[in-house]
């Protein structure tokens, strides 16, 4: 597998990644040898049809499951030698999540949930980067409503600015738009590719939307646990006529 | 650590109705458990009180050595000393007066026929001691027995029983002898040491029928000369004393009198008590454990997410075990209050049921607020480590799944089998401390009136107790106390539900 990206830095990568569920007859290879890395500073999605593996890789890339062989890093720690504890640090400084649902403490205020992994490590961060961050999410008159108070649009917006209060290394997002509507999604989607080029950030986003992956820098596609193609400046057109490639075999 | 105590905070306020059920428990056990003791310090000090006044002018007891224990009595009988040692110790030097003091059974019978007292506290006679400073009567009204059949009552007796100065009545020794009410006396301040009735007669009169032999005391009273101190006097009378008969100080007679009535009446009386408490903080642990292992599993997407956003598992455990201190410490702190409450009840309605409750403020003391206040928070943090333990070991993951969250409200079903169940329980408790007259007695001790509402008509008077020594020894007749079963409703909730894995 060749890489374009040799001249950047990767801030997180995998190889060999292979993820088996189950045992015996009933298993299920989800990630059937990945070798992948997102470069530091870019927003990449991963696209595939269901079953594809593309959260799994997202998960175990992001120190939230382990994989049954092969080595996944966050710059450079490998995160098999880590344990649960070292685990839960990693995920807490280095990384900054965003899901597809349920991603702020409902009984914590919106400034509370955006500093929440900055508390957890008992850091006082930088204030004056929340407060921009703040800003550019366009929250600022809501910061003392609690989540439920918030439309969904404005709750994802929230944990996007979560996700990079502590600048983590990288910020995985698990289809981050799969609960909004396409003017909401365009909302959160802008400020994730806003924080990989104008901010240096690196965002690695699992999507199953050409519309959303289209504001990547690159796509990558998987299908059937393996690394089946990349397409580096994509736009929703060609990203879906690649993803019908899918549907009819080749 | 800071994040943690926020979490659960803004989580209690939150779901502030969730933990009622909870606070109230912890609240319940709290509140007995403080009561009980606060009840038995404040009780402790009225009748060291009571007995401390009664007896300040005796300065040594003298009486027969060895007691005999029969099973089933705690106090010992003790052999009569012989009225006549009363002269030879008169004449000890440093003695200034020496008095038999004669004891026995007598009931009164009321003016309305029936008899005072009935079958609970002990009903006694003796001999009227005319030298005021020995004697722990004090006359109130009317004059000492002079002359044969005449005596004198205490207070609260006579007014039992509607007798006044110049009645005559019988007084069953069992034997019935007439006599007529000369005098009204008080105990230690009070209308009566108790409910305990006493009849006191001229020395010739209880010598004839309230002993198995004339010239028989159940001890001697002595009071010292000026100047003279308590342990000095019962060092001078012991040379002085036959073989088989000891002098302890007035002090040491005054505690005995006070201890017994701790190990007898305060004893079953807190027992009581305890055992409401502890079936309500039993009830707690249940209570608590239930809530908490849903609040854990209705929130296992939320501490799911927290892992994944890098809570560390002692975070989120930490986080449970803080809402639960924060629930105990609120509820034992209410219940403190409660406790002193219920202490303060207890004290009104004594005299209302016709105990004289011995006078004084409640004595609150150290421990009976720490106590209670460690047993309920640590009640309260026990029950709530193991399901704080399996919030800590939520797996991220469970944060990225659609986790079905039990939504289940209150069903009507569970809250009525619920409310029935609690006046079942309530019901079962009622009957059973109302019902059996024994463990009433028991649990609040001979000296309280309930004989006078429900009693006599069904059963012969109790036999007066053989020990010739204190008037209390008759309470531990009572059975042990059997408290009322109280089913132990355990609020019903629905099984945490398991994340799909």
């Amino acid at each position: 597998m060749t890489t374009t990206a040799t001249t950047t830095r990767t801030a997180a990568r995998v190889a060999d990644a292979v993820k088996v569920y189950g045992a015996g007859d009933t298993a299920v290879r989800a990630l059937d040898g990945v070798t992948l890395g997102f470069p530091a500073g870019r927003f990449t999605a991963i696209m595939g049809p269901s079953g594809s593996g593309k959260s799994t890789l997202l998960h175990c890339a992001a120190g939230l499951d382990t994989l049954t062989s092969g080595s996944a890093h966050i710059g450079d720690t490998e995160l098999g030698g880590l344990d649960d504890r070292r685990l839960t640090l990693l995920r807490r400084d280095r990384i900054g999540f965003v899901f597809q649902a349920f991603n702020l403490v409902p009984t914590l205020t919106v400034a509370e949930n955006i500093r929440l992994p900055l508390d957890l490590a008992d850091r006082r961060g930088d204030p004056e980067w929340i407060d921009a961050l703040v800003d550019v999410v366009g929250l600022r008159d809501r910061l003392h409503h609690r989540p439920s108070e918030l439309s969904g649009g404005q709750q994802q917006r929230v944990a996007v600015a979560r996700a990079f209060a502590g600048r983590p290394d990288v910020v995985f997002a698990d289809e981050p738009t799969g609960n909004l509507d396409s003017r909401a999604g365009g909302e959160v989607l802008g400020l994730l590719g806003r924080a990989a080029r104008d901010i240096a950030r690196t965002v690695v986003m699992v999507t199953h939307d050409p519309v959303a992956a289209a504001h990547a820098d690159e796509v990558v596609f998987l299908a059937d646990g393996r690394l089946v193609d990349r397409m580096a400046s994509p736009t929703a057109d060609r990203v879906l006529d690649r993803m019908k490639a899918f549907e009819v075999p080749s | 650590m800071t994040t943690s105590v926020r979490l659960s905070l803004s989580s209690l306020r939150a779901h502030r109705r969730r933990f009622a059920g909870t606070f109230l428990a912890v609240f319940l056990g709290v509140s007995f458990l403080a009561g009980t003791l606060v009840m038995g310090d404040t009780l402790r000090a009225g009748f060291d009180t009571m007995f401390g006044d009664a007896t300040a002018g005796t300065d040594a007891v003298v009486r027969g050595a060895d007691t005999i224990t029969t099973p089933g009595e705690g106090q010992g009988a003790r052999r009569p000393v012989d009225t006549g040692l009363a002269a030879t110790l008169a004449r000890v030097p440093g003695v200034a007066a020496a008095v038999p003091d004669i004891q026995g059974a007598g009931q009164l019978v009321g003016s309305d026929g029936r008899p005072v007292g009935g079958q609970g506290p002990p009903t006694l006679a003796g001999n009227w001691i005319t030298d005021p400073r020995l004697n722990p009567y004090r006359l109130a009204e009317g004059r000492a027995p002079e002359r044969p059949g005449e005596v004198v009552v205490n207070r609260g007796a006579a007014e039992k029983g509607g007798l006044r100065l110049g009645d005559s009545t019988v007084l069953r020794t069992p034997d019935p002898v007439r006599v007529t009410v000369v005098g009204l006396a008080t105990f230690g301040g009070e209308d009566g040491m108790g409910q305990v009735t006493f009849t006191g007669m001229t020395r010739a009169d209880a010598e004839k029928y309230l002993t198995a032999r004339p010239g028989e005391a159940a001890s001697i009273l002595v009071r010292a000369a000026p100047g003279i101190g308590q342990q000095e006097l019962v060092d001078r009378l012991a040379p002085a004393l036959p073989r088989g008969v000891e002098a302890i100080t007035g002090q040491e007679s005054a505690q005995e009198n006070t201890d017994m009535v701790s190990s007898r009446f305060l004893t079953l009386f807190t027992t009581f008590l305890l055992v409401f408490s502890g079936v309500a903080l039993l009830v707690a642990t249940f209570s608590i454990h239930n809530t908490f292992a849903i609040v854990v599993a209705q929130r296992t997407r939320e501490n799911a997410l927290l892992r994944a956003l890098g809570a560390s598992r002692r975070q989120v455990t930490a986080a449970t075990l803080v809402e639960a201190s924060a629930v105990a410490v609120t509820a034992s702190a209410a219940g403190l209050a409660g406790g002193v409450g219920i202490a303060a009840g207890l004290q009104a309605l004594f005299p209302a049921i016709g105990f004289p409750f011995p006078g004084g403020d409640l004595v609150v003391t150290a421990l009976s607020l720490t106590l209670p206040l460690a047993v309920g928070v640590l009640v309260c943090l026990g029950s709530a480590l193991l399901p704080a333990v399996r919030a800590g070991r939520t797996a991220p993951l469970a944060a990225l799944r659609d986790t079905a969250v039990d939504s289940s409200a209150a069903s009507r079903t569970r809250a009525v089998t619920g409310l029935a169940l609690a006046g079942l329980a309530v019901a079962t408790t009622l009957t059973g401390v109302l019902v059996s007259p024994s463990v009433w007695l028991a649990g609040t001790g001979a000296a309280l009136a309930w004989s006078r509402s429900s009693s006599s008509a069904r059963s012969p008077p109790a036999p007066p107790s053989a020990s010739s020594a204190r008037p209390w020894t008759g309470c531990a007749a009572s059975p042990a106390p059997s408290p009322g079963a109280t089913p132990c409703a355990a609020p019903g909730g629905p099984p945490p539900p398991r994340a799909p894995s």
